[in-house]
């Protein structure tokens, strides 16, 4: 027995939620624990052998694939002989429980149903994960937020300075109805066109950097071949804050004119939300919307009542928007609201 | 040089075009249209953007200007062009964009297509559709669970005609507008009496009843969609009053279950999503993030639509394992009512 529980991991996400997994999940370490044994996951992510004692007619055949339900778990079968492609999700609405073999690991995107999972369990329990960096500064939150590879990670970086900036999240941040706002230290993924600041920095090499001055050789290497421009890098724990008040939002919307000005925070809402969708689209998942399908799980309530969370949280901060040609900009932009 | 076609989806959306686009043929008039809600441009254009204007996101460029979003890679001369969504929406492309992201462009008119009927009271849903005089009978089930199947055995050109087969547009009055597209046929399918299927269909079509040959081999030979059917006008209803909505859900026991409309409301929106979710497309999502507009309220308000549509039909579950089952199901209640 002590044997098996070597091999488990148990993730506490700021006691909101609580992970017990023994595969490799897009989870920060931060949030590592040791795991006692009255440790109650809310999410369980497994990968075993699934002994099925099913006949095929007893299956649903969709396509290539075959689902059933059984008590309140849906299964999904591939039937691949010599391969043993299986997938349970249970219980999406309380103690989730998701396993899978091996086979079904391969090619099933774990860290994608992983995630939706873990996005629609957070609304669940009346928080927000949204996509945007975070900075804290005594206590006060600074969300940025902005659509995928436009400067949020560049402009997080040249402000964290590890003292009276400090780091909460790059990309994922997790808010409350109050008007609180939760770390989420995922690594950061860097290329030679971020900004790094002066606390963590892109080492990558001499081919890489010059790879990165062409935009055509990153389109046919990134595409065609198994090629990462980026690299992931740790921020050290001590540098990490836990939580804050959310004090101002900026939402990074492209090139313009250099100009900052205060928006409505209903706009503000809106593009977080879009950014968010964009990201970690709640209908990407076939077994998720099958699960949901059969069992009347309303994904597009529960992603509606997001758009709630959001409103209520960020009602007291202020939200601007950021409009420049270069992401260099951006940092100083925002420290001009900071009045420093 | 280029030859516009024109297409009008029941004079609901008006649609003008120089390129293949995934619009039923049966949508297609002859006359010009001067108003078209959406234009789908495919051609060669240059932007005189300066470099430094635009925005750097590693492979490829995006800026914005007072109505529009432009992506351009400096690769294959590959630009996007999207404007005025909530109006009258422009989307230009040139050849290579639309070669090196097929799906993607079809895609984005499916979406595109979507917001314009949400935003004038109608919602596109998942769902096969037959009339039975002037009922409408809207079948609706999860990816390929037998939608096709039971659309196809229902039709007999005389009590039940063909209204659509993957997507139908439905009112907030109560009313179901077809929407024909091509029929794809694959072995798996039923087909009832309106077609037979070529002989070399008959052939694979048994070859693939084996599981194991379908797994390897099915993407591979493209077994899937063996062959493209089109529907002869003269079966075709154009609209008709939604009367009865029947859910496939599947499970070993054959069993047919009325259901609260809210039940089916959120079956149907479920599965619309997984078919087509509206935050599918990099750069729709992209103009919607910084034009403000809001995808999730269009979700919302074809919920709405779809319950307004529902309002004074019955609804039913359909529970069983076999195909073939499911049009003799239809057909019973049709029969008791």
């Amino acid at each position: 027995m002590d044997s098996r529980r070597e091999k488990f991991k148990y993730y506490s996400i700021h006691d909101i939620i609580k992970v017990k997994t023994n595969v490799s999940l897009p989870i920060p370490d931060y949030f590592l624990v040791s795991g006692e044994e009255d440790f109650e996951p809310d999410i369980e992510v497994i990968q075993e052998n699934i002994e099925v004692d099913k006949q095929r007619e007893e299956k649903t055949r969709c396509g290539i694939f075959f689902f059933w339900r059984e008590g309140s778990s849906l299964f999904i079968d591939y039937e691949i002989p010599f391969s043993d492609a299986k997938l349970v999700i249970d219980n999406l609405e309380g103690k989730t429980k998701i396993k899978f073999t091996k086979a079904f690991k391969k090619f099933g995107k774990i860290d994608v149903l992983f995630s939706t999972i873990l996005l629609l369990k957070f609304i669940q329990k009346g928080y927000a994960l949204i996509h945007s960096g975070c900075i804290n500064s005594f206590g006060k939150c600074y969300l940025i937020s902005a659509m995928r590879d436009t400067g949020k990670t560049s402009t997080v970086l040249s402000l964290f300075d590890g003292n009276k900036f400090k780091f909460m999240s790059d990309d994922l941040t997790i808010l409350r109805e109050d008007g609180k706002a939760f770390s989420y230290p995922t690594k950061v993924g860097i290329s030679p066109f971020t900004l790094t600041g002066n606390v963590i920095s892109y080492t990558g090499n001499r081919i890489k950097r010059l790879i990165a001055r062409s935009q055509t050789l990153i389109f046919l290497l990134e595409n065609f071949f198994d090629f990462e421009l980026s690299e992931r890098k740790e921020v050290p724990p001590e540098l990490i804050e836990d939580e804050g008040m959310i004090e101002k939002v900026f939402i990074l919307a492209g090139s313009g004119k250099d100009e900052i000005r205060q928006i409505d925070n209903s706009v503000a809402v809106k593009k977080i939300l879009m950014t968010t969708a964009e990201l970690l689209d709640p209908f990407r998942v076939y077994s998720i919307n099958y699960y949901s399908f059969i069992f009347g799980l309303d994904t597009l309530k529960l992603f509606n009542r997001e758009r709630e969370i959001i409103e209520k949280a960020i009602a007291d901060a202020e939200c601007f928007e950021l409009r420049a040609n270069d992401i260099r900009k951006y940092p100083e932009m925002i420290k001009s609201k900071f009045g420093v | 040089m280029s030859e516009y076609k024109f297409y009008s989806i029941h004079n609901i959306v008006k649609i003008k075009t120089n390129t293949e686009i995934p619009i039923p043929n049966y949508f297609r008039i002859g006359r010009k249209i001067d108003n078209p809600d959406i234009e789908i441009i495919q051609e060669n254009f240059s932007v005189n953007v300066p470099r430094e204007k635009k925005k750097q996101r590693k492979d490829y460029f995006i800026w914005v200007d007072e109505t529009a979003l432009y992506i351009d890679y400096d690769v294959l001369n590959m630009k996007l062009f999207i404007s005025d969504i909530q109006g009258r929406t422009r989307i230009k492309f040139t050849e290579t964009y639309r070669s090196h992201g097929k799906k993607h462009i079809s895609n984005l008119i499916d979406i595109v297509l979507a917001i314009k009927l949400i935003q004038k009271g109608y919602a596109p849903i998942h769902a096969g559709c037959v009339s039975c005089g002037d009922k409408a009978i809207l079948i609706s089930g999860m990816g390929s669970t037998g939608k096709t199947s039971t659309v196809l055995s229902l039709l007999d050109a005389e009590y039940y005609k063909f209204m659509a087969d993957d997507m139908t547009i439905v009112s907030g009055d109560g009313k179901a507008y077809s929407y024909p597209e091509k029929v794809g046929v694959s072995f798996q399918t039923l087909t009832g009496n309106m077609f037979s299927p070529s002989i070399k269909t008959k052939i694979l079509g048994k070859l693939t009843e084996f599981h194991l040959i379908s797994l390897f081999f099915g993407k591979f030979f493209n077994l899937w969609r063996m062959e493209q059917k089109e529907i002869p006008d003269e079966m075709i209803k154009d609209k008709a009053f939604i009367d009865k909505v029947f859910l496939i859900t599947c499970g070993e026991k054959d069993e047919i279950k009325q259901i609260e409309i809210n039940k089916a409301v959120r079956m149907l929106m479920m599965s619309m999503m997984d078919e087509h979710s509206l935050f599918d497309n990099y750069a729709l999502n992209f103009y919607s993030y910084l034009f403000g507009l809001d995808l999730l309220e269009f979700a919302c308000k074809a919920k709405e639509i779809i319950k307004n549509a529902l309002n004074k039909a019955k609804c039913f579950e359909l529970k069983s394992n076999k195909t073939w089952k499911y049009p003799e199901m239809v057909k019973k209640v049709m029969e008791v009512d």
